[in-house]
């Protein structure tokens, strides 16, 4: 890289600093408005996420910023990625949206719409520990109003 | 650690973007009675409907029984119907790949109505393999974006004109066009600017005038006497792709042409092989000089095999194409 390789230092709600790579750091698009309208200081701080989602994120970033990397070794790589317990996918989810990353955010959407296809209402709540706050008598009457998706 | 309904506390248009991701509508309303946070939310997603019959096969197979095909028939109204009450339809795709008997076109004449003046589709596919008619409604409707008709036949009645406003991207195939139609198509769509046809025959002059229109796709032309040429007149075309096996076609007019993409093979073949072969190479090299000027071209193995052939011993020549991005395949 060249000599004029810029760094961002981003702080976390908990307080963890992250030096990064500009170039890298752009990815998202809130940061790069940032950069682009002049107002980062020393320290970005990004109230919504914390060290550890942060830590996935900035992983992602490197690995899809690598020089000479392939298609294949990136969908191997995104696979992975995003078998993670549900609160990690949701934390990721929002640092994503606060971050304003749509590849990130698409990518994680997904997955959730992955776990959701196909399942019946009950597998989707346990999956993701929705509580059902229907009495049996509304949540029959809903059913009945949509006979059609439940045949 | 505690059980915390996390996904729930997303906030409602990463909920619906959430849902629209999922390509079963029946998954979508079921998520109506997952708790009272979801109980609406599946009316904001806009959804793609796709009914295809039969699912998963391929040409060939035995045919349906009229039984099943009444069961199809029959569960797309009840679909229809029951998405009529003012959702959002981002797609909606219909492949009908029996021979319908003709009594299940009024049938399909429905779900064309469904997509062209209840429900504000915006990418249609119809796709009828036993050749249904699209009938005169559907070429009047300004909420399509994206249309792609195969195996529908085109016919319009003299009164009748199109006005597709707002289409962006036309694709027709395996169909029977006449330059009269072609020509009222293009007319009622000020805002093409991709069009693809494919395996179309029928007429032997395409003159496209349309200024948006930046993107023709041909694949597969055919004409019915081997001296006939499609001749093309497209002055604000910039992207031009021939494809496949194709009768002799004629750039007239390409002014704007930028990249053109010749991944094609001539067949004249009408028993004179010698004659015909000599009309492949003249063809092939018309329509070389004719994209001399752009800035792009890519040429098929069989193009470059055809035309190095063809100048063996002016090999030189080729060097007219003054270009500065040559692809071979």
């Amino acid at each position: 890289m060249s000599s004029s390789t810029k760094f961002l230092t981003l702080k976390t709600c908990d307080d963890k600093k992250f030096v990064l790579d500009e170039a890298i750091a752009v990815r998202s698009q809130t940061i790069k408005n940032m950069v682009e309208d002049d107002c980062v200081s020393n320290v970005i701080p990004l109230p919504n996420v914390n060290s550890k989602t942060m830590t996935k994120v900035i992983e992602y970033w490197k690995k899809h910023s690598e020089e000479g990397v392939s298609k294949d070794v990136l969908m191997d790589f995104d696979k992975a990625f995003v078998k993670v317990h549900h609160s990690i996918l949701h934390a990721l989810i929002l640092a994503a949206n606060f971050l304003n990353d749509k590849e990130i955010l698409d990518m994680m959407c997904q997955e959730v719409a992955d776990r959701i296809k196909g399942k019946t209402p009950e597998e989707i709540r346990k999956e993701f520990d929705i509580k059902n706050d229907f009495t049996p008598e509304e949540e029959e009457e809903i059913r009945k109003e949509n006979a059609w998706a439940f045949e | 650690m505690a059980m915390v309904d996390r996904l729930s506390d997303l906030s409602e248009p990463i909920l619906i973007h959430i849902l629209s991701m999922l390509p079963d509508g029946k998954d979508v309303v079921r998520s109506s009675v997952l708790s009272k946070r979801w109980r609406f939310l599946w009316r904001s997603v806009p959804i793609s409907l796709d009914f295809s019959f039969p699912e998963d096969t391929y040409l060939g197979l035995p045919e349906s029984g009229e039984l099943e095909i009444l069961d199809f028939v029959n569960s797309t109204h009840r679909e229809l119907l029951y998405w009529g009450s003012g959702q959002k339809i981002r797609k909606f795709n219909v492949v009908v790949n029996f021979s319908v008997p003709e009594r299940f076109d009024k049938d399909i004449d429905l779900w064309v109505y469904f997509a062209t003046k209840k429900a504000n589709v915006e990418d249609f596919t119809l796709e009828c393999l036993s050749g249904y008619k699209l009938p005169q409604f559907a070429f009047k409707n300004s909420s399509m974006r994206n249309l792609n008709l195969q195996y529908c036949k085109l016919k319009l009645e003299p009164s009748v004109n199109v006005n597709w406003s707002n289409l962006v991207s036309l694709s027709v195939g395996y169909v029977k066009l006449t330059e009269r139609v072609m020509g009222k198509i293009l007319s009622g769509c000020p805002n093409l600017e991709c069009l693809l046809l494919d395996f179309i025959w029928g007429f032997d002059r395409l003159e496209i005038s349309n200024v948006k229109l930046k993107k023709l796709t041909i694949n597969s032309y055919e004409t019915s006497e081997c001296d006939v040429w499609l001749e093309i007149l497209a002055p604000h075309i910039q992207n031009l792709e021939l494809l496949g096996y194709s009768s002799g076609i004629r750039l007239k007019n390409v002014a704007a042409l930028v990249t053109a993409f010749f991944r094609i093979d001539f067949q004249f073949d009408f028993g004179e092989a010698d004659r015909s072969e000599k009309n492949e190479i003249s063809c092939l090299k018309e329509l070389l000089h004719s994209v001399a000027h752009v800035k792009n071209l890519e040429l098929s193995h069989w193009c470059i095999k055809v035309y190095l052939y063809s100048s063996l011993y002016r090999i030189q020549n080729i060097f007219f194409l003054d270009l500065e991005f040559l692809m071979c395949y």
